[in-house]
C-alpha cells in the first residue's frame, strides 16, 4: 500500500513539475517587427482588425452616452426654461450653455478674421 | 524617409485624449443621474467607456515603448518626473483628509462628547487587524524591492515569485480591510468619526486596488519579457506608487487606528 502511494505522489510531482517547466517563449521581437512596419497606420490602429473593432465601440459607446447627455440637457433646459418664465430669473446653467455657444461662435469669427490679415503667418512652413 | 533630430517622442495622434475626457463626462452626470434619478445606464457608460480608454492608451504607450523604441533616456526622464509629480499630487489629495482628521479629533466638540473617539463609537482595536495589515503592507515592500533587484540582476523566475507574492499580499490586505469595513459597529453616517475614518481609509483601500493592479500589469509585462534589466521604467513607477500606498497605510494606521482609539 505504501509503495502505492508513494508512486502516487511521484507521478503527480512528475506532472507538475512537467507543466511548470513549460516555456514561454520570448514574442517581442515579433511585436517589434509588427509595430514598425512603415505602412502609415497611427499606433492605436497598428496591431490588427480588433484595434479598429475596439476604437470603433470606445467611439460609440462615448457619443452615445454625450448624445443621451444633450437629451436629458434639452429636457432639464426647457423644464429650467419653463422655471424662468414662471419666475422671471435667469437661470445660470441655460445662460452658461447659451454663453459657450454664443462664445464658440465669436471665437470662430475671430480666428477667421485673424487668417486673412495675418495670411503670411498662417500660410508659412 | 525623415528622421528626428532630437531624443524626444512625437506621438501619433491619439483619440484616447478626447475620448477621456468625454468618458469623464460621462461617468460624472451619470453619477448625477444616479444619486438623484435613480438610474444608473449613464454611469455604467462612463464608467466602462473609462477602462476601455486606460485601457487602449497604456497599451498604446507600451506599444510606443516596448515594441516601437521610442522611450529614449530623454524620454525616461520626463516619465520619471511625471510620475513623482503625480504622486506627489496624490499626497496632497491625502493630506486634505487628514487634515480634516486632525481638525476634528484634537478639539472634538461638545456634540460628540468632548472626547475623541466621540461617545458611543466603539473602535477597532488597533492591535488587531489593523496590525496584521501594517505588517502585510511592510512585508508586500520588501518583496516588491526582491523583485526590482532580481529584475536588475536578469533573475526572471525570482523576479515573477516576487511580484506574484507582492500582488498576493496586495489582495490579502484588501480582503482583509473588506471583513474590517463589514465588521465594524459604526458607519460612515456615524458622527465625523465616521466620514474620517471611512473617507481616508476608503480612498486608501481604492489606492490599494489601483495599485495592485498596477503591479499585476507589470507582472504580465515581466512574463512576457517586455522589460530588460536596465529598462523597466513600467515597474519601478509601479514600485514606486505601492510604496507610496504602504507610507500612507502607516500614517493611517498612527493617527487613526492608534492615537485616535
Amino acid at each position: 500500500m505504501w509503495r502505492n502511494l508513494l508512486s502516487i505522489r511521484q507521478v503527480s510531482r512528475r506532472t507538475i513539475s512537467t507543466a511548470s517547466r513549460r516555456p514561454l517563449e520570448n514574442r517581442v521581437p515579433e511585436k517589434q517587427k509588427l509595430f514598425q512596419e512603415d505602412n502609415g497606420l497611427p499606433v492605436y490602429l497598428k496591431g490588427g482588425i480588433m484595434d479598429g473593432l475596439l476604437y470603433r465601440f470606445t467611439m460609440g459607446l462615448t457619443v452615445f452616452g454625450k448624445a443621451h447627455i444633450k437629451h436629458l440637457r434639452f429636457s432639464t433646459l426647457s423644464n429650467l426654461l419653463r422655471l424662468k418664465n414662471f419666475f422671471g430669473t435667469a437661470s445660470s446653467m441655460t445662460d452658461t450653455v447659451l454663453c459657450t455657444r454664443y462664445s464658440f461662435r465669436i471665437h470662430v469669427k475671430m480666428l477667421d478674421k485673424a487668417k486673412i490679415t495675418h495670411k503670411a503667418y498662417f500660410e508659412r512652413e | 524617409m525623415a528622421h528626428q533630430a532630437h531624443s524626444y517622442h512625437m506621438v501619433d495622434p491619439s483619440p484616447w485624449p478626447i475620448f477621456g475626457a468625454a468618458a469623464a463626462l460621462l461617468t460624472t452626470s451619470g453619477l448625477i443621474m444616479w444619486f438623484h434619478y435613480n438610474t444608473s445606464t449613464l454611469l455604467m457608460a462612463g464608467l466602462l467607456s473609462m477602462l476601455l480608454v486606460m485601457l487602449q492608451w497604456w497599451r498604446d504607450v507600451i506599444r510606443e515603448s516596448t515594441f516601437q523604441g521610442h522611450h529614449t533616456p530623454t524620454v525616461q526622464k520626463g516619465l520619471r518626473y511625471g510620475m513623482i509629480l503625480f504622486i506627489t499630487s496624490e499626497v496632497f489629495f491625502f493630506l486634505g483628509f487628514f487634515w480634516a482628521f486632525f481638525h476634528s479629533s484634537l478639539a472634538p466638540t461638545p456634540e460628540l462628547g468632548g472626547q475623541w473617539p466621540p461617545t458611543g463609537i466603539n473602535p477597532l482595536n488597533p492591535l488587531d487587524v489593523p496590525l496584521l495589515n501594517t505588517a502585510i503592507l511592510l512585508a508586500s515592500g520588501v518583496t516588491v524591492t526582491w523583485a526590482h533587484h532580481s529584475i536588475t540582476e536578469g533573475n526572471r523566475k525570482q523576479a515573477i515569485h516576487a511580484l506574484t507574492l507582492t500582488i498576493a499580499l496586495g489582495l490579502y490586505f484588501t480582503a482583509l480591510q473588506a471583513m474590517e469595513y463589514h465588521e465594524t459597529s459604526f458607519s460612515i453616517a456615524d458622527s465625523i468619526y465616521g466620514s474620517t475614518f471611512f473617507v481616508a481609509t476608503g480612498f486608501h483601500g481604492l489606492h490599494v486596488i489601483i495599485g495592485s493592479s498596477f503591479l499585476t500589469v507589470c507582472l504580465l509585462r515581466l512574463i512576457k519579457f517586455h522589460f530588460t534589466s536596465n529598462h523597466h521604467f513600467g515597474f519601478e513607477a509601479a514600485a514606486w506608487y505601492w510604496h507610496f500606498v504602504d507610507i500612507v497605510w502607516l500614517f493611517l494606521y498612527m493617527s487613526m487606528y492608534w492615537w485616535g482609539s
